[in-house]
């Protein structure tokens, strides 16, 4: 068992500064930040919000902002301190997206590590 | 109840393989809308597979990757026929046949990577990213409209006839409804019913539970693929399937390699053919069962006794840089295994053979509704052994063109504000809901019952605690804590996937409990003998004044019974080798 300190940022309304919590948890073996972010949504503030998907490195839903630096949370190890935000400014925008423009910024990142496996 | 309203020709709810097929073949004759839960193409089953794509080998000979001139599309059929224990949909698997060679080759030139060194009998080797980014740039041709983000909750439908869809942006909140002369449903497995899965998060079945509230007939609910071999900790890499090709042991909690009390026959199926998924997930859940089982729900996986310089081949063969597999890496993993750590792995939910009702047109029993890939049901009866890849290719074909020129057939679409209105406000509903539960938690207690009760072994005490328990889960439904906030309310996200979960937990233990046999997947350890005098035939589920109504249906076109009346589950097995053989 580890002892992990959070700050995590709960997603902007209505034009307000981001508000940061402070969580402190304790895990068990090798753990993902969206393991942390799950456990802290899941039992401790319901208000903690991280988006996944496929939760192994491929789909790129998870972005989050990790101690200033943009990671896929499902593929990033958790560190003991950590100020996530886990909600990206680019998917804070509503569009209707026409099929041409895929401009996922995350794409080149997830893009860049395919490897072919079977 | 202000909402943006849009207006189309097609709409296609999902978009991974199934789903960008559909679009394709809709747009070549009107407009068509897609939606994307997720991430557009990547948030569901697709962008996770291998990926093999399957058909027959005469034809793949003809194409020069390999294959078997001595092969044919009937000794296909009929393997497939074999390996779903009969309980396939004739048709469809007469669609799925004859349609794999044209749907591959249209894939190769449309300049998708394969692995040329790779020569299989009836399969081309690829990868689930590059099936989808072949289809995405055929797609852009068409300029089709792509909303992403955007949960689709509900169809319009009246009297039979369905006429758009209802649904949510999540990052804005915003509710919305789009007007259509057909939709096509592509929204892939229900693999979130489950604790341990190896589907995306957003693999709630919301295909199939819209069908099934619209009245939609679903079939065969209750055959559930598990795949065996899924890390189960560390949590860091639960849930992912680079152990199960693997060559290692399994072994329970005293060290016994425990598939070698079944008998050879048993034994080199299980680590020579696809069927490894349905033996090797059983035969681990008897361990478990058994109190052999380790801590975190599983059995041990160990390459303790496999060569170094064999291993190094692996990821030759393979072509990994490293041990990362995916998008994962799994070097940290791979040391303390090569230390001799077992790593403890179990079977996870990963295919659904049940699912929405379609003829080989892809059309469902309501009009104006299509379906096609993983969320329909029928095509591998009992168990799925070929490609699923193949299966959303094929059906997303035909489903999209039958949708389209149903749209053009039709003059125009019904205008009812009072049914957009009641599905938007059955939207809403849990917005700001001042209850005591959170939805996550009521997802995670929902799972852990769907496992035990649902899962590998099912037997009838369990199936009826789990219909109480799904009654309890409907009363929570009204007791749900949700922010008020409209927008990146992912509570609120939460709790119109749970409403899906909870049918759908419905539908899959009725039809579960209802099956008195043991097929395929499908394995009843209270009545544990394959039943071909009472139950071959599919289980057919619709929804009726409010009530969950299933039926019998026979199997129309199935020839000959080759399989022997009555059967023990492995007796069946054994006999579906030999058939195959043969």
């Amino acid at each position: 068992m580890r002892i992990i300190h959070v700050r995590c940022a709960i997603p902007t309304h209505s034009g307000r500064e981001k508000e940061f919590r402070k969580f402190t948890v304790e895990m068990d073996g090798d753990v993902s930040v969206l393991d942390v972010l799950d456990h802290i949504a899941l039992y401790l503030d319901t208000e903690i919000t991280c988006y996944s998907f496929c939760r192994q490195g491929l789909c790129g839903g998870c972005l989050v902002t990790l101690n200033g630096k943009r990671v896929l949370a499902c593929k990033t190890l958790a560190l003991d301190e950590m100020t996530i935000d886990p909600i990206p400014t680019r998917l804070e925008e509503n569009r209707l997206v026409s099929s041409r423009q895929t401009d996922d910024p995350s794409e080149e990142k997830v893009n860049g590590q395919q490897t072919n496996g079977h | 109840m202000l909402s943006t309203k849009l207006e189309t020709d097609v709409v296609v709810v999902g978009s991974g393989g199934a789903g960008l097929r559909a679009a394709i073949e809709a747009a070549k004759s009107g407009d068509v809308i897609l939606i994307s839960k997720g991430p557009f193409a990547r948030g569901g089953a697709s962008i996770m597979a291998g990926a093999d794509i399957m058909l027959d080998g005469k034809s793949l000979h003809a194409l020069n990757l390999g294959g078997d001139s001595e092969d044919s599309k009937e000794a296909w059929y009929r393997d497939i026929l074999v390996e779903g224990f009969e309980l396939n949909d004739p048709q469809l698997v007469q669609s799925y046949v004859e349609s794999a060679p044209e749907r591959v080759k249209e894939l190769l030139d449309w300049g998708m990577n394969i692995d040329p060194e790779s020569q299989y009998q009836r399969a081309i080797i690829t990868t689930g990213f590059d099936i989808l980014h072949s289809l995405r740039k055929k797609l852009e041709a068409f300029g089709v409209d792509v909303l992403e983000n955007t949960m689709v909750t509900d169809l319009l439908s009246q009297d039979g006839t369905v006429f758009g869809v209802v649904g949510l942006d999540y990052l804005s909140g915003e509710v919305f409804s789009i007007h259509a002369k057909s939709v096509v449903l592509a929204t892939g497995g229900w693999h979130e019913l489950y604790a341990y899965n190896t589907g995306s998060d957003a693999l709630t079945g919301d295909g199939v539970a819209m069908a099934y509230r619209a009245g939609a007939s679903l079939t065969n609910m209750e055959m559930t693929t598990f795949c065996p071999n899924i890390i189960r900790f560390p949590l860091a890499y639960s849930g992912t399937i680079f152990l199960y090709n693997f060559p290692g042991q399994l072994l329970n909690n005293r060290g016994d390699a425990f598939i070698y009390w079944f008998d050879n026959e048993l034994i080199k199926l299980a680590q020579t053919t696809e069927w490894n998924k349905l033996l090797l997930s059983y035969g681990t859940a008897l361990e478990i069962q058994n109190k052999r089982g380790s801590p975190h729900d599983g059995v041990y996986f160990s390459i303790k006794h496999f060569p170094i310089n064999l291993l190094e081949q692996l990821q030759t063969r393979y072509q990994w840089k490293g041990w990362r597999f995916q998008g994962m890496d799994f070097s940290a993993l791979m040391e303390r295994m090569k230390e001799g750590e077992a790593i403890e792995v179990g079977p996870a939910a990963h295919y659904f053979e049940g699912g929405i009702r379609i003829n080989r047109h892809g059309e469902t029993n309501l009009k104006g509704l299509f379906a096609a890939g993983e969320c329909t049901g029928g095509l591998f009866g009992a168990n799925r052994v070929s490609a699923a890849t193949t299966e959303m290719l094929v059906q997303g074909a035909i489903a999209g063109k039958r949708a389209g020129l149903y749209a053009n057939s039709l003059q125009h679409v019904p205008e009812t504000m009072a049914i957009q209105q009641r599905y938007e406000g059955e939207l809403t509903r849990w917005l700001g809901q001042k209850g005591t539960t959170s939805p996550r938690l009521l997802r995670r207690d929902l799972q852990r019952d769907a496992y035990q009760y649902l899962g590998v072994l099912r037997d009838r005490r369990g199936l009826e605690t789990a219909l109480s328990q799904q009654i309890r889960y409907l009363n929570v439904l009204n007791d749900l804590k949700v922010p008020s906030h409209r927008s990146l309310n992912k509570a609120w996200l939460d709790a119109l996937e749970l409403r899906n979960l909870v049918d759908i937990f419905k539908l899959v233990a009725r039809s579960a409990l209802a099956r008195e046999e043991s097929r395929g997947v499908h394995f009843r350890s209270d009545r544990s003998m394959m039943d071909n005098e009472n139950w071959l035939c599919h289980l057919v589920a619709h929804r009726c004044d409010d009530q969950l109504v299933l039926e019998k249906e026979t199997i129309s076109g199935v020839q000959a019974l080759r399989f022997s009346n009555h059967l023990s589950y492995e007796n069946a097995i054994r006999e579906a080798a030999s058939l195959l053989r043969g």
